[in-house]
């Protein structure tokens, strides 16, 4: 008996040693995963310029557009938003630079410091979404699978940032198989309540990196009952004329932002 | 039964092991339980567009901003109606028109303004403004010889290192909405004033002269002494912003500005200190505050003290709050001031807040709640409840947004504007 015992505490501690290793292996190739995924989105010789179309619906219908022109350094995490449309809103500036952003209103010329404010004109679209991708460094997977999602062959990682600075302390995303790009991300709150839906399904080869082409944001916290269905906030992001044009340091100044305001 | 519990043990220890292998994975899939709960986008990769290459257009879109328009001519006009009901004294029951107060005003305002960049190193701009109002000019025909010059101004850019705004123009300092002690540049927009920017050094680093008839002994010979001249720039450590003002006049002296902000929890937390010296001995201000929004919903507050014993000090000046213009900050001592703002009250396109201010000195106050709504294209409509408390003579009671200074009134507002 005993020794019928001791066989199967050996089994029991190979298995377990052999799932820590097999854990570590799967920790090394989430990194390495994560570490693609974020240098096939990330312009870190160039500046990235382009506009921004965001169109959002409210549950029940009503909707609004929003025009944008954004300027991108990732290798300084720095970005700088200039809305276009709609009239009301033009002028009005985003200027992030490292952890800080500040926002500019045109009408009382004055500029306010905060990274609390992270919803963009009141869309689902956060102020965190204009940064370069940063999963490597902001986030560790936490678990992985492989799953289909449409015609994607996908890797499922689930992450958990690795500091507070990020705008969600959870993150589940699809990752394609052969390209390494996110197809759908789910934001979650630290409790697990679900908070955000993006879908990517469209990217565009900007030079030698990708952008998405149209990406569908869901704010799974904005929903109503209309007709016995649920519906939720929803906005469409489309992504336009892309420029690699380099920009002069100036660009990514408070000076800049109210210079060109108007 | 005997040697049960050792039996199972090899199990338990297995069952243990590979729990604690797969712990971490367990921990993500609370997170969820459903990768599509209801969000519908999962059918969008059924048979999505293929990724494209995209050529890089090499659009520079500094050109939208800098000199595109060549220039742009717009306005506006706006006619206010206006309806007041109140009591210059809290209503009593048993003689309700006891001190019943009613108001009847309107106010026309147009605007024009031009916006030119013939270059990408050039830009001039202005707004100028015209106002009819029957109850101070007496009249009832627009008086076109008051017409305002909002602002006109020039800017130049140097090779995108350096800046220059000269005209007349305002300017903001400092980070309070209610109490403003920080702004030291708030009467700039008062008459000529030239910055000089340093956009990529430090944070920004600003220099700025002001002159106004106000600073000069004889108006009629001015000397450069007595214009007023300042600086101002930004410094970020982590997430701490740290900002430095200074600003000096031969007359009013010297003040200076220490500014922080940071973020904590998702709530910002700012203060202002300035220190001013006449000559005599310094006197202080402080102002701290937070802001903090849940989607539609915003909570803002803000204490000040304000050291010196004059009861209006000149550069703490009104406010421009979510509400309204209640006049604030003039107070010596301690004051307070909360503000609560929620946007699509219910699913609809309304709005509402309340704020409050305080004034710790003579226990004055002011609430004031208020509903905004735009039903039609080109029209909005306002309704404001102020209620005044404290003694006859308190600030706010003399300083609320009342011009009858009604205890407590409502107070309808109709606007119809249109810009072109």
């Amino acid at each position: 008996m005993r020794r019928k015992t001791l066989v199967a505490s050996v089994i029991g501690l190979a298995l377990g040693a052999s799932m820590t290793l097999w854990a570590q292996a799967s920790d090394s190739e989430s990194a390495s995963l994560l570490a693609r995924v974020d240098k096939q989105v990330t312009f870190a010789d160039t500046d990235f310029s382009a506009e921004y179309l965001i169109v959002k619906r409210d549950p029940g219908g009503a909707m609004s557009t929003t025009r944008a022109v954004i300027f991108r350094r990732d290798r300084d995490k720095e970005f700088l938003v200039l809305v276009l449309e709609p009239e009301i809103d033009k002028g009005k500036g985003y200027l992030k630079v490292g952890d800080n952003l500040w926002l500019y209103d045109p009408v009382g010329k004055s500029f306010t410091f905060t990274s609390a404010k992270e919803r963009f004109e009141n869309s689902s679209v956060r102020t965190s979404d204009f940064n370069g991708s940063d999963f490597s460094g902001d986030y560790r997977a936490v678990a992985s699978r492989r799953e289909q999602l449409g015609k994607f062959d996908c890797t499922v990682l689930d992450l958990e940032a690795r500091n507070d600075s990020v705008s969600f302390p959870k993150q589940r995303i699809w990752v394609s198989s052969g390209d390494d790009l996110v197809r759908k991300v789910e934001d979650y709150s630290l409790s697990g309540q679900l908070m955000r839906t993006t879908a990517i399904p469209t990217y565009q080869r900007v030079g030698d990196r990708w952008v998405p082409l149209m990406m569908v944001i869901v704010d799974n916290l904005k929903s109503r009952v209309i007709g016995g269905r649920t519906e939720y906030e929803r906005t469409t992001v489309t992504i336009s004329k892309p420029s690699l044009k380099g920009l002069p340091d100036s660009v990514y100044t408070k000076d800049y932002l109210e210079r060109v305001s108007q | 039964m005997r040697g049960g519990p050792f039996r199972r043990a090899p199990l338990v220890l297995v069952a243990a092991v590979l729990a604690l292998g797969s712990m971490r994975g367990l921990s993500a899939q609370d997170a969820s339980t459903s990768s599509d709960p209801g969000s519908g986008v999962d059918n969008l990769f059924s048979n999505p567009e293929g990724d494209t290459t995209t050529a890089d257009s090499g659009a520079d879109y500094r050109a939208t901003f800098e000199s595109a328009p060549k220039t742009k001519v717009s306005g506006d006009l706006s006619g206010s109606f206006g309806l007041g009901l109140g009591w210059t004294q809290w209503p009593e029951l048993a003689d309700p028109r006891a001190g019943l107060a009613t108001s009847v005003g309107f106010l026309g305002t147009t605007t024009a303004s031009f916006d030119a960049r013939p270059d990408s190193s050039f830009h001039a701009a202005g707004t100028f403004s015209l106002t009819y109002d029957p109850r101070t000019s007496g009249s009832y025909v627009w008086d076109f010889s008051s017409i305002a010059i909002s602002e006109l101004y020039g800017d130049y850019n140097l090779n995108d290192s350096l800046y220059l705004r000269f005209g007349q123009f305002g300017m903001s300092w400092g980070q309070g909405r209610l109490f403003m002690p920080g702004n030291l540049v708030s009467d700039a927009s008062s008459g000529f004033a030239l910055r000089l920017s340093l956009p990529t050094l430090l944070s920004g680093l600003s220099f700025v002269a002001l002159a106004q008839p106000s600073f000069f002994a004889t108006a009629s010979s001015p000397s450069w002494r007595e214009i007023a001249v300042g600086a101002t720039t930004d410094m970020v450590f982590g997430g701490l912003r740290v900002g430095f003002g200074g600003r000096y006049q031969l007359y009013s002296g010297a003040r200076g500005l220490l500014s922080l902000k940071t973020t904590l929890f998702g709530t910002d937390l700012f203060a202002d200190g300035v220190a001013s010296s006449n000559g005599a001995d310094p006197t202080f201000q402080t102002m701290a505050g937070f802001f903090r929004e849940w989607g539609d919903f915003k909570v803002y507050g803000e204490w000040y003290w304000n050291g010196s014993s004059s009861m209006a000090s000149s550069w703490a000046t009104s406010t421009d709050s979510l509400l309204s213009s209640a006049t604030a900050g003039g107070t010596p001592g301690q004051s307070l001031g909360l503000v609560f703002a929620l946007q699509h009250i219910l699913g609809t396109g309304v709005s509402g807040g309340l704020q409050w201010l305080h004034a710790f000195v003579d226990g004055s106050g002011i609430v004031v709640a208020g509903l905004s709504d735009s039903p039609w294209n080109h029209v909005t409509i306002k309704v404001a409840v102020p209620a005044t408390y404290g003694a006859s003579e308190g600030y706010y009671v003399q300083n609320g947004v009342d011009s009858k200074k009604r205890r407590i009134a409502c107070l309808v507002v109709v606007t119809i504007e249109s810009g072109f």
